[in-house]
C-alpha cells in the first residue's frame, strides 16, 4: 500500500542535511506508527529509498525526515535536498523492525551520523511514556543534525562524543554499567553498529538484547554466484554487479516486484538451501525469505522457492 | 450469561462445506459474506441493531468483569499498546456505528460517545487519570467481543493484556504471559512446523491496520455464553455427564468469531472473540446449514471431535438432525 | 482453546517446562540455592546467596538486581516447584530465559510423572503444592474443586493448570 504525500516545509538542521516535513496530498491526518519506522519513498521511477521518521509517532500532524547530502550517492539524497513545499512523493506506510522492548528496564540508544533520525523518534516516545533510558551520539564535528533537539528532549541523559576512541570508550563504558533489564538500540554505519554489537556481546549481553538498525552508505556489489530456482527448475548465474532479480527476469522467471531496494517487501521469496547476505529493510532473514532486489548469496549458491 | 437469540439473517454458520478440517481459514475483515439466511461480516465489531441485546451483552459481560478481577490481565509494559488498542475500538465503533458512536480529537484530547450506552467520555491519550479505569477495561465496556492484546516480542506473539468473559473453556488468568503457542495448549496443529506456527508468522507480517478473521466452532448443551474455567463449577455439571431432555432448545452451535488486527502505533496484535450461538431448532430453519452440519458431524474424524470436547454431544446432535 | 486429556502432542511439545543445561556462559552468575539443595560450583566473580524458600526470592531479587548490570545471569538450584517459582520472580523482574540456568534436583526425563507440583485452581486461582503426575486428579485447597493437573505451565504463575473440567 502507497501513499501520497505532499511536502509542507524544509529545512536544513545544520549544513549538509534536509529536514523535510510531509502531509498527505488528500488532507487527512498521517497514520501513527511505532518509534523507529521508516518511510520508503520513491525519488524517481521505480527508485525507491528508506529514511527513518524523526517526528512525534503517537498522533502525527507532519511526517518528519532527516536526509545527509552524499553527493556521489546514487541520486536519492540529491533529490531529497531539491524538494520543495508543494512536490507531491509516493510513499509506502511507515515500516518497522527497529522498534523499543517495552519490557526493557532501561533503553541505551547509540547514534552514529544520521543514524540520529530513528533515535530520535525512540527518546520522544520514552519522554512522553516516562521510560528509563540514557542517549549516546557519535558525530563527526560540526554534523551533529538534532543535537539541541536532544539535548532539550534529554538533558543529561545525552553524551555527545566525536571521534573513533571516544565512541569507543563510551560505548564500552554504557554496556559495562548498564542496570539489569537493559536493552541496547544502536543506529548508524555498519562500523559504528558493529563495534556496538561487539562491546555488548563482550560483556555477556545476551542478543535478545541487542538491536541495530544499519544504514549502509553505499551499495556494494556482491560476489557472483548460482542460484537454483527449485520450482522452475533452471538455475541462473548471478554476475557481481547484477541483482537476484534482474538476473531472475534476465532468464524469463516472473516474480513480483515493487521498489527494488529492499524497502518494500513485495519481491520476499522463500529460501531453500544457501546462506544469504541480507540487505533490505523489511527484515526477510526473520521469515526465512529473501528480497531479491538487494540481497545475495552469502555463499556460492543459493535455492530459492521460484 | 444467556443471550438473546440470534437473528439468523446476520449469523456467522462457520461450516461452508460438507467436511469439516483444521486449517488457519483466516480471510480479510469487514467484508460481508452471503448466507443461506443473509449475510454477516460487514463490519468487524457486532453490535446488534436496536431490541436485539446490545445493552444486555454489554452488560452482562461488564458484571463477570466486575465482579471477578481474575478475568481482566494487563502487564504493565503493555501500557503503550492497551491506549493503542483503547483508539482503534472507539475509532472503529464510531466508523462502523455512526448512528450512535462518535470519536472526536483535537490534539491529544479525545472525547467518545455512544448513545446507546449513555458513554460520554473525554480523556487525554496515555494519561490514565483522565479514565475512570484501565484503558483497555474502559474500551471492553463498549464491545459484545472479548478483547486480548498480543504484544510483538523477539519474533514471537505474547499475551499481554486482556478482559475475557466468555472464554471457551480456558482461564486468562491462568495464560497471561504466556507466548501465542503456548496459550493455544497441546492441540492437534500446535506442534512445530503446524497451523500455529504459521498462523503466528502470518500475524506478524500484518501490516499496520490489516485485520483478518477466522472462525471457530463448538457445541454446548445450553446456551451459556461464559464458558471459562473460572466458571467451570456453574457449568461443567451439565455438560458431563450430558443430560439433554429437548436437543432442539437445548443444544446450540457455539460459533467464535475472531478478528486479529495489527494495531498501528505499537504494532500489537488485537484479537477479539466473539461468542454467537444458535440453537439447533433454529438452524434447522436453514435447511443448508442442517445439512452441511449433520454432515460435517457425520465425518468428523475423532481425533477433532476429542480435541473439541464433542463426543457424546456430536452424536446427539446429529440423531436429532437426521431424526 | 479447550484444555483435552489427554493431549495431542508429546510431552516435549506442551509447555511442560524441561531444562536443557547450557554450556556454562563466562558471564558472571548471581547463583540462588533453595532450601536443602547443594551449593552448585562457583566461578570468579559469582555470588552466591541461599534462600530458605522459593518465597523469599522476589525479595531477594529486589535486593540483588539492582546492584547488577546487564551481562549476568542467574542460576537456581532447589526442587522443580522451587526453581520455576524463582524464575518466576526473575521473569517479572526483567530478566529473559536466556540469562536464566535452571537446575532442578528433583526431575528426570519423566516430563509427567507424579512429583511435586505447584497446582493454579483454574476456577478460584488459589496456588497450592500437590504430590502429582500430569493427567492426575488433584482437590483444590482453596475451593475444594476436583481439579486434574493438565498438560500446561504457566512461567508466570510457576504453576501447572489444574483445570475443574
Amino acid at each position: 500500500m502507497t501513499l501520497e504525500l505532499q511536502v509542507d516545509a524544509v529545512s536544513e538542521p545544520c549544513p549538509g542535511y534536509r529536514s523535510v516535513a510531509f502531509t498527505l496530498a488528500d488532507g487527512g491526518p498521517p497514520p501513527a506508527y511505532p518509534p523507529g519506522s521508516h518511510l520508503g519513498l520513491e525519488w524517481a521511477p521505480g527508485r525507491w529509498n528508506a529514511y527513518s521518521l524523526t517526528g512525534p509517532s503517537i498522533a502525527p500532524e507532519r511526517l518528519h525526515i532527516t536526509v545527509a547530502l552524499r553527493p556521489r550517492g546514487s541520486g536519492g539524497s540529491r533529490w531529497v535536498h531539491r524538494l520543495r513545499p508543494g512536490d507531491r512523493v509516493r510513499s509506502t506506510m511507515p515500516r518497522n523492525g527497529f522498534a523499543p522492548v517495552e519490557t526493557a528496564r532501561r533503553h541505551l540508544l547509540v547514534a552514529g551520523g544520521i543514524g540520529v533520525t530513528p533515535v530520535l523518534s525512540h527518546v520522544r516516545w520514552h519522554s512522553f511514556w516516562g521510560n528509563p533510558f540514557s542517549v549516546l551520539y557519535v558525530h563527526r564535528p560540526g554534523a551533529a543534525p538534532h543535537r539541541d533537539e536532544l539535548r532539550a528532549l534529554c538533558g543529561d541523559r545525552l553524551s555527545t562524543v566525536t571521534g573513533r576512541r571516544a565512541a569507543r570508550a563510551e560505548i564500552h563504558r554504557m554496556v559495562t554499567t548498564a542496570p539489569f533489564g537493559s536493552h541496547l538500540y544502536s543506529c548508524g554505519p555498519p562500523g559504528l553498529t558493529a563495534v556496538t554489537e561487539r562491546a555488548a556481546r563482550d560483556a555477556h549481553w545476551v542478543a535478545a538484547r541487542i538491536h541495530s538498525e544499519r544504514f549502509d552508505r553505499r551499495r556494494e556489489p556482491g560476489r557472483p554466484f548460482r542460484a537454483v530456482l527449485r520450482r522452475s527448475g533452471r538455475t541462473v548465474d548471478v554476475g557481481a554487479g547484477e541483482s537476484l532479480l534482474d538476473a531472475v527476469a534476465r532468464i524469463g522467471v516472473a516474480t513480483p516486484s515493487l521498489c527494488r531496494s529492499g524497502v518494500c517487501g513485495e519481491c520476499l521469496t522463500p529460501v531453500g538451501h544457501g546462506a544469504v547476505e541480507h540487505r533490505d529493510t523489511v527484515h526477510a532473514a526473520r521469515e526465512g525469505r529473501i528480497a531479491l532486489c538487494v540481497s545475495r548469496a552469502a555463499g556460492p549458491t543459493l535455492e530459492l522457492d521460484l | 450469561m444467556t443471550t438473546s437469540p440470534e437473528d439468523l439473517s446476520s449469523y456467522p454458520f462457520p461450516l461452508r462445506s460438507d467436511r469439516y478440517r483444521i486449517s488457519a481459514n483466516v480471510e480479510p475483515a469487514g467484508v460481508a459474506r452471503a448466507t443461506e439466511a443473509g449475510a454477516w461480516g460487514a463490519t468487524i465489531l457486532h453490535v446488534p441493531g436496536d431490541h436485539a441485546g446490545y445493552e444486555d451483552v454489554v452488560r452482562a459481560r461488564a458484571a463477570i468483569l466486575d465482579r471477578e478481577p481474575a478475568r481482566f490481565v494487563a502487564a504493565p509494559h503493555s501500557r503503550a499498546a492497551c491506549w493503542d488498542a483503547l483508539l482503534y475500538l472507539t475509532a472503529r465503533l464510531a466508523a462502523e456505528q455512526p448512528a450512535t458512536c462518535s470519536l472526536e480529537r483535537d490534539g491529544d484530547r479525545y472525547r467518545f460517545r455512544n448513545s446507546r450506552l449513555g458513554v460520554d467520555q473525554e480523556f487525554v491519550f496515555g494519561d490514565g487519570s483522565t479514565l475512570p479505569e484501565h484503558p483497555l477495561r474502559f474500551a471492553s465496556r463498549q464491545l459484545t467481543e472479548d478483547v486480548v492484546v498480543l504484544g510483538v516480542r523477539d519474533d514471537r506473539l505474547w499475551l499481554d493484556a486482556g478482559a475475557v468473559a466468555t472464554a471457551s473453556v480456558w482461564s486468562i488468568g491462568f495464560d497471561a504471559g504466556m507466548s501465542f503457542r503456548e496459550l493455544h495448549g497441546p492441540v492437534p496443529g500446535n506442534e512445530p512446523g503446524g497451523v500455529f506456527e504459521r498462523a503466528e508468522q502470518f500475524l506478524l507480517r500484518m501490516a499496520p491496520g490489516e485485520a483478518f478473521r477466522r472462525l471457530n466452532w463448538g457445541l454446548q448443551p445450553d446456551d451459556r455464553l461464559d464458558l471459562s474455567l473460572d466458571a467451570a463449577p456453574s457449568w461443567a455439571p451439565a455438560h458431563r455427564p450430558l443430560r439433554v431432555a429437548d436437543p432442539g432448545r437445548e443444544i446450540h452451535l457455539r460459533t467464535e468469531v475472531q478478528h486479529l488486527v495489527r494495531l498501528p502505533l505499537t504494532g500489537s496484535v488485537l484479537f477479539l472473540i466473539g461468542i454467537r450461538l444458535l440453537a439447533l431448532d433454529r438452524i434447522e430453519r436453514v435447511p443448508a446449514w442442517r445439512d452441511r452440519l449433520a454432515s460435517v458431524l457425520e465425518t468428523l474424524p475423532t481425533e477433532v471431535s476429542d480435541y473439541k470436547g464433542l463426543g457424546p454431544i456430536a452424536a446427539l446432535t446429529l440423531a436429532h438432525l437426521r431424526r | 482453546m479447550p484444555h483435552p486429556v489427554p493431549p495431542y502432542l508429546p510431552p516435549e511439545q506442551t509447555t511442560l517446562p524441561r531444562y536443557p543445561v547450557p554450556g556454562r556462559s563466562p558471564a558472571p552468575h548471581l547463583v540462588i540455592t533453595v532450601g536443602a539443595a547443594r551449593r552448585p560450583p562457583l566461578h570468579a566473580g559469582d555470588r552466591l546467596r541461599v534462600i530458605e524458600d522459593a518465597a523469599d526470592a522476589e525479595a531477594l531479587l529486589d535486593a540483588e538486581l539492582p546492584t547488577m548490570v546487564t551481562g549476568w545471569r542467574i542460576l537456581v538450584t532447589g526442587t522443580e516447584s522451587e526453581v520455576l517459582e524463582v524464575r518466576s520472580a526473575a521473569l517479572a523482574r526483567g530478566a529473559l530465559d536466556s540469562e536464566l540456568d535452571l537446575r532442578p534436583t528433583d526431575v528426570d526425563d519423566d516430563l509427567v510423572g507424579v512429583r511435586h507440583r505447584t497446582v493454579y485452581c483454574g476456577h478460584c486461582q488459589a496456588r497450592f503444592g500437590a504430590v502429582v503426575a500430569i493427567g492426575g486428579p488433584v482437590r483444590c485447597p482453596g475451593c475444594g474443586c476436583g481439579l486434574v493437573v493438565a498438560h500446561h505451565h504457566s512461567r508466570t504463575h510457576a504453576a501447572f493448570l489444574g483445570s475443574p473440567v
